[in-house]
């Protein structure tokens, strides 16, 4: 719930139950371990951060670390050295993580630990390298001098590999689908990102979902196919990116969960003696689409200006559609003009 | 009459059950009892049996109840047989049923015999009075803060009595007069009529019905007809209890006897914030047909019964859309409006043999066989009691009960909003517990008795939501856990009598809880729980009641202060941090329930005194809730927009006296 109806309820019933408020004093605060840990198949290396509480808010803050390699101090943490982390398998493997500052000389890296890693299809393999097998369950350890924190998340199952190349795409005919996974540890969720330009992005972060990403659906039907939610940004004449990320329920829940006045731990928190998120993601989908449609109409083609005029372009290119619309101001080629200009 | 009645009415029903019950920890409070404690608003049937042991209220705010480590919503509360699904009025200043048309209640707090099913702590079984004199007779109560009044009667053959009573409170306006503002605006009224027709060679056939509707609103044009309240602090909440049922007894010869019960019981309720176009609502109609046949067979007495229920809910939410009809972040799950209707037949069918094979022997084997949509089970029940004197008995009893309706929401909310009824289906299991009780009793003379009783319980597939704050269900959110109790109840009674009389009770319990791998007290865990109720009458005409409770604080979870919220983004495979929306999104708390409140005391004292005008009895009395004002917490808060931040601390009932009088003709 919102924390303005929270409040409103609060003050409502207080009142009329007639408590009233004494004095305040400062809180007994209870130092607690954090760690934020997600494994990627995708990645060569996993990063675990862990870091204690803070006694104020000074430092709570949002973006990019100032300084990369030296993310917690530099965002204002205090990072938690000389723990011992350790990531166990599906099979009998495990492997301790390596702090960045043990590696270092000038004493940056504290509390970001690594472990090599690898996407595999199965647990066996080199040792010291951490197999990240889909659908595979995995355990992290971590004792710090102020506790010991633990938690279990499960990889969804995902493909080896995942086709990046870019290749074109027709909206009017052309469907785009998630890979079909079998059998137990699927998605608790997906992150569906849409990538216009490679600059400017919208995503969503769903419980459920459709097998199809994307299909010539009718205008009228947004629920049929999962990036429904970017379509006025889908435009055929664009090369265009869309990623699917299968997550656990660990990074769903850390992701969503609301503010809880009288709950305990961490918002979304599900780890044991400590806070903080362990989860798992792996990618499904990540596809550069040429998007071109169907011409079915007089007016769509190149088309130049016969007539001079500051405001109009000398050449454009005129697309109708009526399954990929953009919103008009009412002016005729204010739409579409970034197409006419490409 | 007042006078009268302070010579003997108690101890027949105490004796009574100590000697012919054959059930532990079953407790009788007599409506001339309850007249005697002192109370702030009304009297309280309910929070009464709050006093009694192994019972607890969470604070003074609650009417709930726990019954020996038992979650608040595994009380049966029956009105002569009808179950009452939400029986309380907020705040704790006024009492759940009328206190004049309440003649006593049985509590159960453990180890229950086989008659009684559905729920796992315990049961409050709340009888009314009925009027044998001829003639029409009236009592009437005047507070500060609420009137009632009963009427009641009997023909003059005594063939029928009847007994109607009602009660509207006024402390809105009161409060409304004096601070010149809406800051109480909560008002309920209820009403219950009770009837009773004598039938041919012993046999009664009565008629029960209650009707209770509550109003916290703050929007122009409701029932209240308040003051509107500001902006997005408008809130509106009713809800409403019914019930009507009718009992047939009727001996059959010397030894037997059959009950028959058909009741309709219902509960509503309706919650909005307008201003962000919240809405939920319930409702619940549950329609019973129970029977019960007992014949005494010499030494025992053999008893075969029924329960059947057809209960029906819906449960509907309205969540705030954007202009496209999205969900807007009001509903994390992204569900939308969802509407939820639930319609459950259960039935119960159980059979109990009360054996007394010598004077010294008893012993009382039950078994229940109990079914609700695709589930059904067994019940065993069995308690036996050894006198080794006619006034000393060590007591053993186990049982295992069963809970398929239940109250979904999460106890570490210290003041309860909403009790939202779920029956279990396919995706929500039948709660289960199992219940040992050992015990000792011994009288001490005809009025005075001693009580121990140590007791474990086992609690299996208990649900709650995952959220204190959020009332919507979904399944998939709902927590199952289980748990265990155990403690020792010590209870010291005088019975009523002229002179002093009360008791002193005394409780140690702990109670833990586990989800996942975690192991937690619950927010109703206290370890130590003392209460001394006493009323003196040192003549007939005045009544002087004190009650001192002392208690170790509840566990509540304390802070750990605050975190960086890392995100890490899939796509690019960076670690960046999340801005928070409010401070309070980067708290981080303690461990569930590691804290606890500091110990809570209270002593509330009180004084009436009896005139006689006319015909009349008038009684006007005063009352001191706690007199030493001691600042027992509520709950604690962390302000974290504070510098550094701070915590608040929220009390419970500070030093509150009251007046009232009771007229009675």
């Amino acid at each position: 719930m919102p924390r303005r109806r929270v409040r409103s309820m609060a003050v409502v019933l207080a009142a009329c139950v007639g408590c009233h408020q004494g004095e305040p004093t400062s809180p007994t605060l209870l130092q607690r371990v954090v760690v934020h840990a997600v494994l990627d198949p995708q990645r060569s290396e996993q990063v675990i951060l862990v870091e204690r509480t803070t006694g104020s808010t000074d430092q709570v803050v949002g973006g990019s670390p100032a300084n990369a390699m030296d993310p917690i101090v530099s965002s204002g943490g205090v990072p938690i050295s000389g723990a011992r982390v350790v990531v166990y398998g599906p099979g009998a493997d495990s492997c301790i993580a390596v702090e960045d500052r043990s590696l270092r000389t000038d004493g940056t890296g504290g509390g970001v630990y690594r472990i090599p890693s690898a996407a595999a299809a199965s647990a066996d393999g080199n040792s010291g390298v951490l197999r990240l097998v889909p659908g595979g369950t995995y355990h992290l350890r971590i004792a710090t001098p102020i506790g010991v924190v633990s938690g279990t998340t499960h990889l969804p199952q995902f493909t080896l590999t995942v086709n990046r190349a870019s290749r074109v795409f027709n909206l009017d005919t052309d469907s785009l689908r998630l890979p079909t996974f079998v059998g137990n540890r699927l998605a608790a969720g997906h992150l569906l990102r849409h990538v216009l330009y490679g600059v400017s992005s919208t995503e969503t972060l769903r419980a459920d979902s459709t097998t199809v990403l994307l299909a010539p659906a009718p205008l009228t039907d947004n629920r049929t196919w999962s990036f429904a939610f970017s379509r006025p940004n889908i435009r055929p004449g664009v090369p265009q990116r869309f990623v699917v990320v299968a997550v656990d329920s660990n990074y769903l829940d850390y992701v969503r969960s609301g503010y809880d006045p009288f709950g305990h731990d961490a918002k979304g928190n599900r780890l044991t003696g400590g806070v903080g998120l362990f989860g798992a993601v792996a990618s499904l989908v990540d596809a550069n689409l040429d998007l071109v449609a169907d011409r079915d109409h007089a007016i769509e083609g190149d088309w130049s200006t016969s007539v001079g005029g500051v405001a109009l372009p000398v050449s454009l290119r005129l697309r109708e559609s009526l399954r990929w619309p953009v919103r008009s101001n009412g002016h005729a080629l204010v739409g579409n003009r970034a197409h006419a200009e490409r | 009459m007042r006078a009268s009645a302070v010579q003997t009415v108690a101890p027949s029903l105490e004796r009574a059950r100590f000697e012919e019950l054959m059930a532990p920890g079953v407790t009788s409070i007599s409506a001339e009892e309850l007249a005697r404690l002192p109370v702030v608003g009304d009297r309280d049937i309910v929070r009464a049996a709050t006093l009694l042991p192994g019972v607890a209220a969470r604070n003074d705010f609650s009417s709930g109840f726990n019954v020996r480590g038992g979650e608040a919503d595994q009380n049966l509360v029956l009105l002569d047989g009808i179950p009452i699904y939400n029986p309380f009025h907020l705040g704790g200043l006024f009492g759940t049923f009328i206190d004049a048309a309440v003649r006593r209640v049985d509590v159960y707090t453990g180890a229950f015999p086989a008659e009684y099913g559905g729920r796992l702590s315990s049961v409050l079984d709340v009888r009314s009075a009925a009027d044998l004199r001829p003639g029409i007779h009236a009592t009437s109560d005047a507070s500060l803060l609420s009137s009632s009044t009963r009427l009641s009667g009997a023909t003059g053959s005594g063939r029928v009595s009847w007994s109607l009573a009602g009660r509207r409170t006024y402390a809105d306006h009161l409060v409304r007069a004096v601070v010149g503002s809406n800051d109480f605006p909560y008002r309920f009224d209820d009403a219950q009529a009770h009837g009773t027709l004598q039938l041919p060679r012993g046999g009664a056939l009565s008629l029960t019905a209650y009707l209770g509707r509550d109003d916290l609103n703050t929007v122009e044009g409701s029932r209240s007809g308040l003051v509107p309240g500001s902006g997005g602090s408008a809130v509106a909440f009713d809800w409403s209890n019914e019930a009507i049922g009718t009992e047939l007894i009727q001996p059959i010869g010397a030894t037997g006897r059959i009950e028959q019960r058909v009741s309709l019981s219902g509960f509503g309720t309706h919650f909005g914030i307008p201003a962000e176009s919240l809405a939920l609502a319930q409702q619940l109609r549950d329609v019973r047909v129970s029977g019960r046949a007992a014949l005494g067979l010499g030494a025992q007495v053999v008893s075969i019964g029924y329960d059947l229920s057809r209960l029906r809910s819906t449960y509907r939410e309205r969540l705030r859309r954007d202009a496209n009809g999205a969900i807007l972040a009001a509903d994390p799950t992204g569900d939308g409006d969802t509407s939820t209707f639930q319609a459950a037949t259960s039935g119960a069918l159980y059979a109990e043999d009360s054996w007394k094979p010598s004077d010294r022997v008893q012993v009382r084997a039950g078994l229940r066989g109990e079914q609700a949509g695709g589930w059904a089970g067994v019940s065993p029940r069995l308690s036996a009691r050894l006198f080794l004197s006619p006034d000393f008995a060590l007591t053993a009893a186990a049982g295992r009960y069963r809970q398929w309706v239940r109250a979904i929401r999460n106890e570490d909310l210290p003041i309860r909003l909403f009790d939202l009824w779920v029956t279990s289906d396919s995706g929500v299991p039948v709660s289960s517990s199992t219940h040992l009780v050992l015990g000792v009793e011994h009288w001490l003379g005809a009025s005075r008795f001693v009580r121990i009783e140590g007791y474990g319980k086992q609690f299996d597939r208990l649900l709650e939501q995952s959220s204190t704050i959020d009332p919507r269900i979904r399944p998939a959110l709902l927590r199952q856990f289980g748990g265990t109790s155990y403690g020792i109840d010590v209870y010291a009674r005088q019975l009523e009598r002229a002179g002093v009389s009360g008791w002193l009770a005394y409780s140690y319990g702990v109670s833990r809880r586990s989800f996942e791998g975690m192991t937690y007290f619950p927010a109703h865990d206290r370890r130590h729980n003392a209460t001394l109720a006493l009323s003196w009458t040192p003549t007939s005409q005045y009544t002087l009641g004190a009650h001192v409770a002392v208690a170790s604080g509840t566990p509540y979870t304390g802070w750990a202060g605050y975190m960086q919220r890392w995100h890490y983004d899939p796509v690019t495979s960076q670690w960046t941090l999340t801005a928070p929306a409010g401070v309070e999104d980067n708290v981080v708390r303690g461990p569930r329930n590691g804290d606890r409140l500091p110990t809570y005391s209270r002593i509330d004292v009180s004084a009436e005194r009896l005139f006689r005008v006319g015909r009349a009895l008038v009684r006007p009395h005063v009352s001191v809730v706690n007199v030493l004002n001691h600042e027992n917490v509520l709950l604690y808060s962390l302000d974290a927009a504070q510098a550094p931040p701070v915590v608040r601390r929220y009390v419970q009932f500070p030093l509150l006296p009251s007046i009232g009088v009771r007229a009675e003709f």
